[in-house]
């Protein structure tokens, strides 16, 4: 039933090995593994040991800028008609916190959270793409800085967190507020995605050989299911931020209702993203709680399996629940059935995590210490604000409290107790691991008490305010309408939490600072790998795993694994490389050589984040300069890759030899390929649908496509793509690389061309982009096609030089597969979507 | 790719009867025609979907019979199980809907 290929479990019998290990193996090992030396080294850094901390690090700076703002708009709402604040500022501010919380905070500390703990978790050196995760950091913290920033020269953007038009488009937001949103968080979302893949291959592919997936710790599959959530609910929002500035820079009306757009369409993209964002940040906070709480609780996680289906349940169930945002938008009554009965439905899953979380700690012996605490107080919060998760799931009360603070109060429940309370458990609980160094027992304490009265005392007087009628994002209230206490005491409980967050800032200081003695161990006994002694390599070598909780119940493995007596004691080849596994039954299948610090990826995401910056201020010249030159730093990077190797194969400890490179389904890069693929394929599923909705708002402004003739050529040169890079990749595994170059290159070139023909075929019938939604929509699909086939081209000529420098041999074919896959999707979309916009309408309306 | 459809298959069922409901109820927005011949259609879509479950877990607790001595197996087995009753208990509660007066 798996089918999964890899070295026969019997070689498993081997380890732990007997007999001492060569005195300089470890030395090596250091050596190849070792940290920075020079100041720009802490830069280039790849490492997760490093990244995954700068990651954590800007994430938790992003959560206090954010704070700090929720903390000025509370100044200005503790008593009516105050004007501590401008109106424009306070619009500014509330839309900077929310947006700063979701897109800044949130989903990149947890993604943080994954780096930094998954390849000790693991049983890897490193996660398989660390120099993507680099990168990702990298565009993050830039693009991100540049964003807040925005927020000092009154140009933050000022439509909410959630950017609704027709208020964002310029008829309403003339100014480039909008525009810093709109490119800004589309751009940003790429790093997440970039993280997401990182951590999915990491958690399929990386994992210690035995790991199977029944013994995947609890946190590693909550991470799985995270990104794999990432990869499906992402594309909309990126899909729809790249609309709404299309229309705002170009006037293409997606969302005009005058020239036959829907302002609902926004709605529709940006809540299939936004609802399961929630579940996206929640998700691996429950992996880390269902962590740490069998740790404080000394004791089984209870219904493991249930746990795992739960997270598996909310994952899929919180796709169909976007809708519930929109239930005052007049949409038909069924469908807002529906979308009622998945959001009462999703609370199952979630309430079947917090019973087992329950019954671990009824199971076993609490503990209460400051993870302990967290963990606890962020269950109740979190139970607390899924019960008016349910109320509001109801549509008549929906309608009654929608866009009151009852909602700002409910939401902050469910993020705060789902994940901010998590977070705060994990970083208390994991903290010894990283830093080998543990925060202050009694100032945590202080902290947690501090943080939940003063969560309790901000958010629960505006149920009250909510229900007496105040709504979100006023700037002032008159007063004598009875809001005055709640909001004053709100303020009062908004600064016990700002000072819980500042001593908790104080205390992360001292726990960093450079000297003084560092060695925590597993000071909580936790029962994970990540509580093995290692270094900047990780473990010292690679245990075979046969426990769901390795470390309470594999007697001897902690002393076992530092001594060398496991898989890959040392550096077999003096570089940096892991195990790479099967993905079902964790078997050993090849070494895969990591890459080492280099300067082209810190530069790549600086260009990255430069080009979508510059282009917010318009200065197109200096935006297209720094995109090219984020390409050649790209072009850099890619060309290190896929080298040759000395041996065929290597020696990974108990004699058993593991092959240095494999292509196909089993390599990790083949399977960043698929998901990269399936990102782009949710893209062009969107646009789908937006093209589907809009001519379902407004059929009778939709004209005939254009003639037969055309369709025909298109399809041809597209089937001509696909079966150049399908012959390419077959005539380099038969030994002739210089027609496969020239193959790949004529499939990238067919690509190209098909879009041309497609594209002049739409101009000549004089249907025009900025004319109705038809025009914007079969433009915008066009467009998405344009920017694979431009990319294809790259891949091509990329393909070419590699064989003139002569990079390319048959036993290789990895670069060549995936460059095939990406052509082969390419001309997949491309037949999809030509068949869309021609046979819908078809005859026209 | 067998590993994961009879661990998931459940949950596809139902993500599957979710779009199909949602794209029957849009569909019948924009039709002409009489609303209870759509509610018919989404009943005998959702008794298809139970329907379908039902045989997913028949086959699974088969397979569980058989797959006792591989853990990894019974794992996702066991999973696919859990998940079939979640959706069974989903596609029924999601059907409500539709048997709601006009």
């Amino acid at each position: 039933m798996n089918g999964d290929p890899g070295l026969d479990p019997e070689i498993y019998e081997r380890f732990p090995t007997k007999g001492r290990r060569p005195r300089d193996e470890l030395k090596t090992l250091e050596a190849v593994w070792c940290g920075p030396t020079k100041p720009w080294e802490w830069i280039t850094a790849i490492n997760n040991n490093f990244v995954g901390v700068y990651y954590v690090g800007a994430a938790m700076l992003f959560f206090v800028l954010a704070g700090v703002l929720a903390l000025l708009m509370r100044t200005q709402l503790a008593l009516p008609m105050t004007g501590f604040l401008a109106q424009e500022t306070y619009n500014q501010i509330f839309t900077m916190h929310g947006t700063v919380m979701m897109f800044l905070f949130a989903v990149p500390a947890v993604e943080a959270l994954g780096v930094l703990l998954l390849p000790q978790m693991l049983g890897a050196r490193d996660l398989p793409f660390p120099r993507l995760s680099a990168y990702a950091f990298w565009a993050y913290l830039v693009g991100g800085l540049s964003f807040f920033c925005s927020l000092f020269f009154g140009l933050a953007p000022n439509g909410g967190w959630f950017m609704y038009p027709p208020l964002t488009g310029t008829t309403y937001s003339p100014g480039i507020n909008a525009d810093f949103w709109l490119l800004g968080i589309g751009f940003i979302e790429i790093s997440a995605i970039a993280g997401a893949i990182e951590i999915i291959v990491g958690v399929l592919k990386t994992r210690a050989p035995g790991m199977t997936l029944d013994k995947l710790p609890i946190f590693a599959w909550a991470m799985l299911i995270f990104a794999c959530m990432i990869v499906i609910a992402f594309p909309s929002v990126i899909l729809s931020t790249l609309l709404l500035e299309l229309e705002r820079a170009l006037g293409w009306p997606f969302f005009d209702a005058a020239k036959g757009g829907d302002p609902l369409l926004w709605q529709h993209l940006f809540w299939f993203f936004g609802h399961p964002e929630v579940y996206i940040i929640f998700l691996p906070a429950a992996g880390a709680m269902s962590t740490i709480i069998p740790a404080v609780a000394q004791t089984r996680l209870v219904g493991h399996r249930l746990v795992v289906m739960a997270m598996l349940a909310t994952g899929f169930i919180s796709f169909g629940v976007w809708a519930h945002h929109m239930f005052t938008t007049g949409m038909p009554r069924l469908s807002i059935n529906y979308f009622s009965a998945a959001s009462a439905a999703v609370s199952v899953p979630a309430g079947v995590q917090v019973f087992a979380w329950i019954a671990t700690l009824a199971a076993g012996k609490m503990r209460f210490n400051t993870p302990g605490l967290f963990a606890v107080g962020g269950l109740v919060i979190f139970v607390m604000g899924g019960l008016t998760g349910v109320m509001v799931a109801m549509v008549p009360f929906d309608w009654q409290a929608h866009d009151s603070y009852f909602i700002v109060a409910h939401l902050h429940y469910v993020l705060i107790g789902g994940m901010v309370f998590p977070l705060f458990a994990a970083i208390y609980y994991w903290l010894p691991m990283s830093s080998r160094r543990p925060l202050s027992e009694r100032w945590g304490k202080w902290i947690f008490w501090l943080m939940f009265i003063g969560h309790n005392v901000t958010f629960m007087p505006m149920h009250l305010s909510g229900l007496m009628g105040m709504p979100r994002r006023v700037y002032t209230y008159l007063p004598d309408r009875g809001w005055e206490l709640p909001n004053l005491i709100s303020t009062f409980g908004s600064f016990l939490f700002g000072l819980a967050v500042m001593l908790w800032i104080i205390d992360m200081i001292r726990n960093f600072r450079p000297f003084g003695d560092k060695e925590a161990g597993n000071l909580f006994n936790g029962p994970g790998l990540e509580w093995l002694p290692a270094g900047f390599y990780s473990l010292r070598s690679i245990p075979v795993i046969t426990s769901l909780y390795p470390v309470w119940e594999q007697k001897g493995l902690g002393r076992d694994v530092a001594a060398g007596r496991y898989l890959l004691p040392g550096a077999p080849r003096g570089e940096r490389e892991t195990i790479v596994t099967s993905p079902i039954t964790a078997q050993p299948q090849y070494l895969l050589r990591m890459p080492r610090p280099s300067s082209w990826h810190v530069w790549g995401a600086v260009f990255t984040a430069g080009f979508f910056l510059i282009l917010t201020v318009q200065a197109y010249v200096a935006a297209v300069v720094s995109g090219i030159l984020a390409v050649y730093c790209l072009w850099e990077w890619a060309w290190r890759l896929d080298r040759p190797h000395r041996a065929a194969t290597a020696d990974v400890g108990g004699g058993v030899r593991l092959p240095t490179s494999v292509s196909g389904p089993m390599s990790h890069g083949w399977w960043a390929m698929v998901i990269t693929l399936t990102v782009s394929g949710m893209v062009a599923v969107m646009a789908g649908f937006s093209y589907v909705f809009l001519w379902s708002r407004r059929p009778d402004l939709w004209r005939a496509p254009p003639d037969a003739a055309s369709l025909l050529i298109t399809l041809g040169l597209l089937a001509a793509c696909a079966l150049g890079a399908f012959g390419s990749v077959r005539s380099l595994k038969g030994a002739r690389p210089s027609l496969a170059a020239a193959l790949m290159l004529t499939a990238s070139l067919a690509a190209a061309a098909a879009f041309a023909v497609e594209a002049g075929a739409w101009w000549s019938s004089g249907l025009r982009p900025d004319a109705n939604s038809q025009g914007a929509t079969v433009f915008a699909l066009l467009a998405w096609q344009g920017v694979f086939a431009g990319i294809g081209l790259l891949m091509g000529l990329f393909a070419l030089m590699r064989r003139l420098f002569g990079l390319v041999t048959p036993d290789r074919p990895a670069t060549f597969e995936l460059i095939g896959l990406f052509l082969g999707y390419t001309a997949a979309q491309g037949a999809a979507s030509l068949l869309l916009v021609r046979l819908l309408p078809g005859g026209g309306a | 790719m067998r590993f994961w459809l009879w661990g998931l298959g459940g949950l596809l069922i139902w993500a599957l009867h979710f779009l199909g409901l949602y794209g029957l109820a849009s569909v019948a927005d924009l039709a002409t025609g009489r609303a209870d011949g759509w509610r018919a259609a989404g009943l005998g879509f959702s008794l298809a979907c139970l329907l379908a479950t039902a045989l997913y877990a028949v086959m699974l607790a088969r397979r569980l019979r058989r797959a006792s001595n591989a853990p990894v197996q019974v794992f996702a087995l066991g999973l696919g199980l859990t998940g079939g009753l979640v959706a069974a208990i989903g596609v029924v509660f999601q059907s409500l809907p539709l048997l709601l007066p006009v």
